[in-house]
C-alpha cells in the first residue's frame, strides 16, 4: 500500500515536471539555446496565478491562458532583442547570458513582491479521494492531467501546424531550412515564446500544490536538466517519459534513502546517462 | 575620428577608476557624537520573513523606547541608539556578508544577532573574527556553543531540550504513546532539537520508528509523509520553521492522516498558523520560549502583559516570542553596556559573562563560559479553537492539554 | 624592429614587478575593508586562472568546476577539526581533487561541449547535496573550523592576503609554462580541432586529465583556504553553481586562453561586483545580470581581444553583427 502511495505521488508530480522540462527541451533541440531563465519563467506564470486569485479570485486554473500569453510575450520579446544576437555566438553565450537574465529577473521580483513564499489556496485544496488505503488529492490528478493535456497539444502543434513544421525542420538541418526560405530568426522567436508560455502553464499548475517564492526558480531548471538528458532532447514524448520518470525516482528514493537524496538522485542519474547514453531514450544527439 | 573615439574612451576608462575610488572612501563617516550605532542582519525577506520581521520589530521597540528616555547609559554618559537593520534574505552566506559589512563598512559600535541558527552561525563566524560581541536572541542551537566561540551570548535555553516538556506532557496521557517519528528540516537548529528529542525519547523507552532529516527548502514531503503514516506513530514531532510546518500540516492532512500528539518546532508560535490553516491548525503543539501570560517582570519596561500591551499600541498586535526576545537583548546589552562603561568589546564580553539577571521579560538569564543561558528554560503551547494555549509548566497553563488530535475528516 | 620588441618586453617586465610591488605594500597603508576586497579578488583570479588552464587552452567548460573548490574547503575543514595543520590540509585537500579529477575523467572527458559542461554541472550538485547528509561534513549544519589566531584581526587579514597573493602567482606562473611548453600546444590543437590533434598522434585524454587536474588541485587549493579565512562553511555556499559561473564569465571577459586574461577578467568582475553589492545592495543583482548580459552580447571574446582591436565601436557592433542569427 505504501509503494502504491510512492507510485502514485511520483505519477502525478512526473506530470508537472513534464511540462516544466517540455518547453526547455524545445528551445535547446531547436535553437541550441540552453535557457536558464526557465525556471524564472516557471516562477512568474505561478506569481500571475497567485496575483490574480489574491486580487481578483481568479481561480488558478482558469488564469492559465492568462499567464501563458504574458509569458509568451515575454518570451518573444527577449528572443528577438536580446537571444537572437547570440545565437550563433554559441550555445554558452547564451547559457551565460540567460544566466545574467535570470538574475535580473530574480531581482526585480525580489523588489516588487518580497521574498516571502507563496502559495494559492482554493477552497478545495486538500480534498481527495482514498481508493484501497491510497489517498489521491483532487488538484494533484487536475494538475497531472492538464500537464499531460498541454504537451499532448504542443506535440500536435509541432506535427500538424506550417509553423510547428517549420521549426521541427530547425531542429534537423538548419541550412536546409535557410535553403527553403524559412526565416530562422522569427522561427525561433516564436520558438522561445512557445517555451515561456509551456513554462508559465506549469508554474500555475505548480502555485496550487507548492509554495514558491523568487529563490524556488533552480529546482524548475534543475529538474529540467535532468528530464533533458534522460528522455532525449527536443522530443516531447521523452520530456513526458523523462518527466514521469523523475518523478517515480524521486518517489521512490525517499522511501529507500530517506528525504534527503531526493536531488541528488537525479543529477546522478543525469550523470550516468551523459556517460551511457547521452541522447537519452528519445531524443537526438545533441548539436555540438 | 577613430583615434579621438580612443582618445575619450581612455579618458572616460581613468574618469571611471578615480571616480570608483572615491566611491568606496564613503562610507568612512563617523557617527553623529553622542550615538551608538547597531547593526543587526536579519530575514526580513524569504523563507523566515514571518520570524525576522517579528525580530526587527523587537528591536525597534526597544530601540525607540530608550531613545524615548533620551538613549541608554555608558560609561556615565547618554547615547542615542541609531539601529541599522539588513536583509539578509534567509540566507546564511548573504547573512554573512552583511555582517562583514556593517563591522568594516557602516563601522557599527555593537552587533544585536539575526534570526535561526542556520544564519547565526554563519554571522558567528564573521563577529568572532572581528571579536565583536553578539547576543543572539533566538538562535540556540547547541552546535554555536560549542565550537569554541567566545564572543556570543544566546537569551534562549539550548535547543537539545526544547521539545523534552512536549514530549512529558504526551507520556502523561492514556493511552500512553509509544512509537515516535521525528523528522527534521536539514539545518542547525532543526538537527540539535530533533537529535535532542530523539535521545530523550529513547531514554524513556519510547520506540523511534522513524528519524529522517528533510532538505530545507524542499516544496514537497509527500512521500516521506507517506512513509511516515505506513508506520502508524502515535506521536510525530517534527524540527523546522514556519513554512515547513505549514507545508507538513497541509500534506498531512492530504494523506488524510494525523497522528495522536503533532508537534512542530516553530509554525505555531507564529500567528499566522491559526490564521492561515484554520479549522486544520488545531491541536498542532509547538515550543512556547514565552508567551504574553507568563509571569516575568523586568525593571526598565515592567511586566510581560505591560510589555504586550505597549507592542500591541505601537504595532497593532500582541507580541509573540521573536519580539520578546528582541527587546529582551536590547535591554540585556543596555545593562552589559552600564556594566562594562564602555563600548569596548572585550569590556562587554566580560560583563556579559558576570551578569546575573534574575528579572527580565524573557525570564532569568545568566551565561556560562560558552554563552548558554543556564537560567533559561522553555513552555509548551497548544492551538486550540484557533487560539494559542500555553498547556505547560502548571503553573503558566491557560488550558488543559489535549490528546488525542481530531482526525481531519472530523473537523 | 628587435630592439622595439626588446624594449617592449622589458617595459613589460618593469610594469609587471612595479604592480608585484605595489601590491605588496598595499596592505599596510590601506584600511581592513580594502584588504578584505583585494584577498576576494585574488581568491576568484585564482580560480578563474585554474578553470582557464582547461577552458581557455583546451576549449572544455567546466561549469562543475567549483565542486573542488567545496571539497577542498569541506577536506581541509574536516582535517583540521581533527588536528591535521593547516597547510597539510590545504594541500591534502588539493591533492584529492586532482586525484578525482583523474578517477572521474576518463568517462567525463569522452563527451564534448556541452555534455560535458553539463556533465561537471550534474557532477556538482550531486556532490553539494551528498555533502550536505553526511554526518562528517557536518550535513545541513555545516562546519566550523577553530579560527586563526593571531595578536591582531588586522593580522589574520594579511595572512590571508599574502598566502592567496602567493597561490595566485603560482598558478599564473604555472599557466605561463603551460602555455610555452608541450601541455599547451596540445590544448590548443584540442580545441582547433581534436579529432586533428589525435589523428597526428597527440594522446587527447591525457592531455586534457592532466589539464583538468591541474585545475582541480588550485580550485581545490583556494577551497581550502577560503574554510579557514570565513571560519564557517556550509554545503550551499561553498558548492554554489554561481560562484562558478562568475569565474567563468571572467575568463571569457578577460580572454580566454591567455596567461592574463582571467586575471584582469576576475578584478574587473569582482571589483564591480563589491562596488555593486555595498552602493546598491537591493539592486546589485540586476546591475550585475544586466553585465553580464551586455558583456555577451558586445564583448564575448573578452578584454584583451577588445584591447587588440584599439577598443573601437566598431569591433563591439562587429561582435553583435557576427552572434546575429
Amino acid at each position: 500500500m505504501l509503494v502504491m502511495q510512492t507510485i502514485v505521488n511520483g505519477l502525478l508530480i512526473g506530470g508537472v515536471y513534464a511540462l516544466v522540462a517540455v518547453g526547455f527541451s524545445l528551445v535547446w533541440g531547436v535553437a541550441n539555446i540552453i535557457n536558464l531563465t526557465h525556471g524564472v519563467f516557471v516562477l512568474l506564470g505561478a506569481y500571475i496565478s497567485f496575483w490574480l486569485f489574491q486580487l481578483y479570485h481568479i481561480d488558478p486554473f482558469l488564469s492559465i491562458p492568462f499567464s501563458m500569453a504574458v509569458l509568451f510575450i515575454t518570451g518573444f520579446l527577449i528572443q528577438k532583442y536580446l537571444l537572437n544576437y547570440v545565437v550563433r555566438a554559441g550555445v554558452f553565450m547564451t547559457l551565460i547570458l540567460t544566466f545574467g537574465l535570470a538574475r535580473v529577473f530574480e531581482n526585480q521580483m525580489i523588489v516588487a513582491w518580497t521574498g516571502d513564499w507563496r502559495t494559492v489556496t482554493t477552497s478545495y485544496a486538500g480534498s481527495g479521494f482514498v481508493i484501497g488505503g491510497v489517498s489521491i488529492p483532487y488538484i494533484r490528478v487536475a494538475v497531472f492531467i492538464l500537464a499531460l493535456i498541454f504537451c499532448i497539444c504542443l506535440n500536435i502543434f509541432l506535427n500538424r501546424t506550417k509553423i510547428g513544421m517549420a521549426i521541427r525542420a530547425l531542429t534537423f538541418n538548419v541550412e536546409g531550412a535557410r535553403i527553403v526560405g524559412i526565416d530562422i530568426g522569427r522561427i525561433y522567436m516564436i520558438t522561445f515564446a512557445i517555451s515561456a508560455a509551456m513554462a508559465g502553464a506549469a508554474g500555475s499548475l505548480i502555485s496550487t500544490i507548492y509554495s514558491f517564492s523568487p529563490f524556488l526558480g533552480t529546482p524548475y531548471l534543475s529538474w529540467s536538466f535532468v528530464i533533458v538528458v534522460l528522455g532525449g532532447l527536443g522530443s516531447i514524448y521523452g520530456a513526458i517519459v523523462g518527466g514521469i520518470l523523475l518523478g517515480l525516482i524521486e518517489s521512490f528514493s525517499v522511501l529507500t534513502f530517506g528525504p534527503g537524496y531526493q536531488v541528488a538522485i537525479g543529477f546522478v542519474i543525469l550523470v550516468i546517462f551523459l556517460v551511457v547514453r547521452p541522447q537519452g531514450l528519445f531524443g537526438k544527439k545533441f548539436l555540438t | 575620428m577613430k583615434d579621438r573615439f580612443r582618445k575619450v574612451s581612455q579618458v572616460l576608462g581613468w574618469v571611471l577608476v578615480v571616480g570608483m575610488f572615491f566611491m568606496m572612501q564613503g562610507s568612512t563617516v563617523f557617527a553623529a557624537t553622542d550615538e551608538v550605532k547597531i547593526g543587526a542582519s536579519i530575514s526580513l525577506s524569504g523563507k523566515l520573513t514571518r520570524e525576522g520581521n517579528g525580530l526587527k520589530e523587537g528591536y525597534e521597540f526597544w530601540a525607540d523606547y530608550m531613545n524615548g528616555k533620551g538613549g541608554i547609559e555608558v560609561g556615565g554618559k547618554k547615547y542615542k541608539i541609531k539601529m541599522i537593520f539588513y536583509d539578509d534574505e534567509s540566507n546564511p552566506q548573504r547573512a554573512a556578508k552583511l555582517t562583514e559589512k556593517l563591522i568594516t563598512e557602516d563601522k557599527i559600535n555593537l552587533i544585536l544577532g539575526p534570526y535561526s541558527s542556520g544564519i547565526a552561525i554563519a554571522t558567528s563566524a564573521i563577529s568572532e573574527r572581528y571579536r565583536y560581541v553578539t547576543i543572539l536572541p533566538l538562535a540556540n542551537s547547541d552546535k554555536i556553543y560549542v565550537t569554541g566561540y567566545k564572543y556570543v551570548f544566546s537569551i534562549l535555553p539550548v535547543a537539545s531540550r526544547d521539545m523534552v516538556p512536549m514530549m512529558d506532557l504526551c507520556l502523561q496521557q492514556s493511552p500512553k504513546p509509544t512509537k515516535l517519528a521525528a523528522i527534521a528540516a536539514n539545518s542547525v537548529y532543526p538537527i540539535m532539537v530533533a537529535e535532542g528529542i530523539r535521545d530523550y525519547a529513547k531514554s524513556l523507552g519510547v520506540a523511534l520508528v522513524y528519524f529522517e532529516k528533510f532538505p530545507d527548502d524542499t516544496s514537497d514531503l509527500s512521500s516521506m509523509l507517506a512513509v511516515i503514516k505506513s508506520k502508524n506513530p502515535d506521536l510525530l514531532f517534527e524540527a523546522g520553521y514556519y513554512e515547513h510546518s505549514i507545508l507538513i500540516n497541509r500534506q498531512l492532512k492530504d494523506l488524510g492522516w494525523a497522528p495522536k500528539g503533532l508537534a512542530y518546532s516553530v509554525g505555531p508560535q507564529l500567528p499566522e498558523f491559526a490564521e492561515t490553516l484554520k479549522k486544520d491548525a488545531d491541536g498542532a503543539m509547538a515550543v512556547a520560549y514565552w508567551h504574553r501570560a507568563l509571569q516575568y517582570k523586568d525593571p526598565v519596561l515592567g511586566s510581560a502583559q505591560e510589555y504586550a500591551e505597549m507592542m500591541k499600541k505601537k504595532f497593532g498586535k500582541y507580541p509573540i516570542h521573536v519580539h520578546a526576545d528582541g527587546t529582551a537583548a536590547g535591554l540585556l546589552l543596555q545593562r552589559a553596556l552600564k556594566d562594562a562603561g564602555s563600548l569596548d568589546q572585550e569590556k562587554i564580553r566580560s560583563a556579559l559573562l558576570k551578569i546575573e539577571v534574575k528579572d527580565s521579560i524573557v525570564g532569568p538569564i545568566k551565561f556560562d563560559r560558552n554563552g548558554r543561558n543556564i537560567w533559561g528554560s522553555t513552555a509548551v503551547i497548544q492551538i486550540q479553537g484557533g487560539d494559542q494555549k500555553v498547556v505547560y509548566p502548571e503553573k503558566a497553563a491557560n488550558a488543559k492539554f489535549l490528546y488525542p488530535v481530531v482526525p481531519w475528516s472530523q473537523r | 624592429m628587435r630592439e622595439k620588441m626588446e624594449r617592449k618586453k622589458i617595459l613589460k617586465i618593469v610594469l609587471m614587478l612595479l604592480i608585484l610591488t605595489l601590491l605588496g605594500l598595499l596592505p599596510f597603508h590601506l584600511s581592513g575593508y580594502w584588504v578584505r576586497l583585494f584577498i576576494h579578488i585574488f581568491m576568484y583570479a585564482i580560480l578563474a586562472e585554474s578553470t582557464n588552464m582547461l577552458m581557455g587552452f583546451a576549449g572544455y567548460v567546466p561549469f562543475g568546476n567549483v565542486v573542488f573548490f567545496g571539497m577542498g574547503a569541506y577536506i581541509t575543514a574536516i582535517l583540521m577539526g581533527k588536528g591535521i595543520p593547516f597547510f597539510a590540509g590545504i594541500l591534502i585537500g588539493a591533492a584529492i581533487c586532482f586525484l578525482f579529477t583523474l578517477a572521474i575523467g576518463h568517462p567525463i572527458l569522452k563527451m564534448k561541449g556541452h555534455y560535458f559542461a553539463i556533465a561537471t554541472m550534474g557532477v556538482s550538485e550531486a556532490m553539494k547535496q551528498i555533502v550536505t547528509n553526511l554526518d562528517i561534513t557536518g550535513g545541513g549544519s555545516g562546519l566550523s573550523l577553530v579560527p586563526l589566531s593571531l595578536p591582531s584581526v588586522r593580522d589574520v587579514y594579511l595572512f590571508f592576503y599574502f598566502l592567496m597573493f602567493l597561490i595566485l602567482a603560482i598558478t599564473v606562473l604555472v599557466t605561463y609554462f603551460i602555455s610555452k611548453g608541450r601541455l599547451g600546444y596540445a590544448l590548443r590543437a584540442i580545441k582547433a580541432n581534436e579529432e586533428g590533434a589525435k589523428s597526428i598522434g597527440i594522446n587527447t585524454p591525457f592531455f586534457k586529465m592532466i589539464a583538468w587536474a591541474l585545475s582541480a588541485f588550485f580550485t581545490g587549493l583556494t577551497g581550502g583556504v577560503f574554510a579557514y579565512w570565513m571560519t564557517y562553511i556550509d554545503s550551499p555556499g561553498v558548492f554554489d553553481i554561481v560562484i562558478a559561473v562568475k569565474f567563468i564569465i571572467m575568463i571569457l571577459v578577460g580572454g580566454a586562453g591567455t596567461v592574463f586574461g582571467p586575471l584582469l577578467g576576475a578584478f574587473f568582475i569582482e571589483f564591480i561586483s563589491e562596488l555593486v553589492w555595498s552602493k546598491f545592495l537591493i539592486f546589485h543583482l540586476t546591475i550585475l545580470g544586466s553585465i553580464i548580459v551586455l558583456v555577451i552580447i558586445f564583448m564575448p571574446k573578452g578584454f584583451i581581444w577588445f584591447y587588440q582591436k584599439r577598443f573601437t565601436l566598431v569591433a563591439l557592433l562587429e561582435n553583435v553583427r557576427e552572434g546575429k542569427v
